[in-house]
């Protein structure tokens, strides 16, 4: 069973690995961890990096995202989660974007948070949890 | 006189208002999965103030690395680093 273990968990490593791709392997390090997308649209909302339309427009993009991803777990699936899952990384690209000259506190923040706050928005009983 | 004058009226905003019902229907249906993303690629390079226009396709290269075909002819690389930093560059196989 263990010489199992020790043939199964190395296979598990390297699939995570490979559906992070290069990204966001070295992450800076931060004194405050964001853990979940409220706590990011918050910090966005304070951010003096983006501007008030801007501002709209993501926060917009998020509820939009969101309404999608409660479909896909209520059973009216519009999109796979694998489009689901592009779809939250390209907003997060967008947001990044706007944040990595001009705040790069948050900026770190986001990069810690990336596919911790993924793994909530893809489990239905996480999901159901936090929205 | 003047009844005539608000059915001329009526008359008008009857197609008026039908039109605005037809395109509150279109608006109300679900974008689909590639105008999202094109739409949210070209945000990222206007972001870095490059010259695209609208997106006309995309690639999926690898997670987070995307190829973008842009209205302007210009085709980039939108990338995230292993910092977390998005990278927006002319793609170097079309070069």
């Amino acid at each position: 069973m263990i010489l199992m273990l020790l043939f199964i968990l190395p296979l598990i490593a390297v699939t995570d690995d490979f559906d992070r791709g290069a990204a966001l392997q070295s992450c800076p390090s931060v004194e405050e961890e964001i853990v979940d997308l409220g706590r990011l649209a918050a910090g966005l909302k304070k951010s003096k990096a983006v501007g008030v339309f801007e501002k709209l427009r993501l926060k917009s993009a998020i509820d939009d995202l969101l309404a999608r991803l409660r479909g896909y777990h209520d059973g009216t699936r519009q999109y796979s989660m694998l489009e689901l899952q592009q779809q939250y990384d390209v907003l997060l690209i967008r947001i990044a974007a706007n944040l990595q000259h001009k705040d790069t506190v948050l900026h770190g923040q986001l990069c810690n948070a990336w596919f911790m706050i993924w793994q909530d928005l893809e489990d239905p009983e996480r999901f159901a949890e936090r929205f | 006189m003047k009844q005539l004058h608000l059915t001329a009226r009526t008359a008008l905003a009857i197609p008026f208002f039908g039109a605005l019902l037809i395109a509150c229907g279109q608006a109300t249906e679900p974008p689909s999965h590639d105008e999202i993303m094109r739409e949210d690629l070209g945000k990222i390079i206007s972001v870095r103030e490059s010259n695209c226009g609208s997106v006309l396709g995309y690639t999926v290269d690898d997670r987070m690395d995307f190829r973008v075909e842009c209205e302007s002819g210009e085709v980039y690389r939108i990338h995230v680093s292993p910092e977390g930093r998005v990278n927006v560059d002319p793609h170097e196989s079309d070069n």
